[in-house]
């Protein structure tokens, strides 16, 4: 038997059990929908046209609303967590708001903001750009509910990497935007990509949102998450199989975070 | 109740109610829908529930019979979201139950057609077999088949059982 060894001081036995208690509620429901797969016709429900269809929708619609985090995650981390200015914690708050909304309140906001009827609605579609029912209108969702994760990730990493490099590179003549690349952001890399690989999660298990704002449709707007919720009317057995396979995808999206994560992050705190 | 009977959990069902369908369109009715045919208009859109609900094999039947071919915008899984997006003005127009454009309050306005008669949905009622209190349950499947229970359900909008 392994001993569990403590990195930094020892884990008091107490704090080990009631941890373990923890893992098990988190991985016995999923075993418990794992025992219900109807393994004998796994590959053919799985491999429907609606479930690849459904599949492939969220692994695109997915990544475009991580690249959506990151091209406006950066800036807002950077902000908020390297600038100072009045009202900014009021602000900060604001912007891990959809961490908290239950997500088909967000769907509620996007559908009065971007719908046809909604705040920029009309002006969208003068400018003849229709979002709802779209793919579009998945991609905003999905993003609309993962951008907290990125700016949380990268603005604590951020704050702890303090700001003596930076200093030092101004001092050496550099202008604000090459120091953001070439020294800022290299040195909060491993946290970028984290809170990236966190938001595709996020993106990936969007349902909320996406159903209230999005609409649901093959290969339009219908993502996994809301094909799983459809085949549960009539073809449990589908759906239990579909719900096994975006635990799988979650659970290598979540193995890929830890493993760009992690090396990095020892590496550079061991050169600090 | 397909199900519970082949499983042999209830008695014979008796339909105690039936629905058909009725366009649901956004007050003033923006895109002009007439007619069921109207709704395959490409400049209509149009949202459904998804064939695997009753309201969605409904639609599905009606569509065969009349040779209409429908390309919704979206498919939803209940006809609740399919009036929601109708009644916000995402949708020209929308297949739900007349007794949903009854409920909505006057917040959608419906448009009735005739081929709805050609699907209609019946709600069965029965006891289970395996009934803690039997004789309770089989009062109530009376009074629901009863002429108070009828009389509501026809306020409501519901067909009388065939």
């Amino acid at each position: 038997m392994t001993r569990l060894r403590a990195t930094s001081g020892p884990v008091p036995r107490w704090v080990i059990a009631v941890a373990i208690v923890g893992g098990v509620f988190v991985l016995l429901p999923l075993a418990a929908m794992a025992t219900r797969v109807n393994w004998g016709q796994f590959g053919a429900l799985v491999s429907s046209p609606s479930s690849v269809a459904a599949l492939l929708l969220s692994l695109r619609t997915s990544l475009a609303a991580t690249a959506l985090c990151f091209v406006l995650g950066v800036p807002m981390a950077v902000v908020v967590g390297r600038t100072r200015f009045a009202g900014q914690r009021i602000l900060r708050s604001l912007v891990l708001l959809p961490l908290v909304l239950p997500p088909v309140v967000g769907g509620i906001a996007l559908l009065y903001t971007f719908g046809r009827q909604g705040l920029l609605g009309s002006t969208l579609s003068i400018l003849g750009v229709d979002i709802a029912f779209s793919t579009t209108a998945v991609v905003l969702a999905q993003t609309f509910v993962a951008l907290p994760f990125l700016v949380l990730s990268l603005e604590g990493a951020l704050r702890t990497a303090g700001t003596r490099y930076e200093e030092v590179a101004a001092t050496l003549g550099a202008r604000p935007t090459t120091v953001l690349w070439r020294v800022t952001l290299p040195l909060v890399l491993p946290a970028v990509l984290s809170g990236a690989v966190l938001s595709f999660a996020r993106a990936l298990g969007e349902f909320g949102a996406t159903l209230t704002f999005a609409g649901s449709l093959q290969g339009v707007t219908r993502t996994l998450p809301l094909e799983i919720y459809l085949q549960r009317e009539t073809d449990p057995d589908a759906a239990v199989a579909l719900a096994l396979v975006l635990v799988a995808v979650a659970v290598v999206v979540i193995g890929i975070a830890q493993r760009v994560a992690d090396p990095l992050s020892l590496r550079r705190q061991g050169s600090l | 109740m397909g199900k519970l009977t082949h499983a042999s959990l209830t008695g014979t069902p008796v339909n105690f109610a039936t629905n058909r369908l009725e366009i649901a369109v956004p007050k003033g009715n923006p895109a002009k829908v007439r007619s069921f045919a109207d709704l395959a208009k490409p400049a209509v859109k149009t949202v459904v529930c998804a064939a695997a609900v009753p309201c969605g094999a409904a639609t599905l039947t009606l569509e065969q019979l009349t040779g209409v071919t429908i390309r919704p915008v979206s498919e939803e899984t209940a006809v609740t979201d399919v009036l929601g997006k109708v009644r916000s003005g995402e949708a020209d127009a929308g297949l739900v139950y007349v007794t949903d454009i009854r409920a909505s309050n006057g917040s959608v306005d419906g448009v009735t057609f005739p081929e709805s008669t050609r699907a209609v949905n019946a709600y069965p009622i029965s006891v289970l077999k395996r009934s803690d209190n039997p004789r309770l349950a089989s009062a109530f499947v009376a009074f629901v088949l009863g002429s108070d229970a009828q009389s509501l359900l026809s306020a409501d909008g519901f067909g009388a059982p065939h």
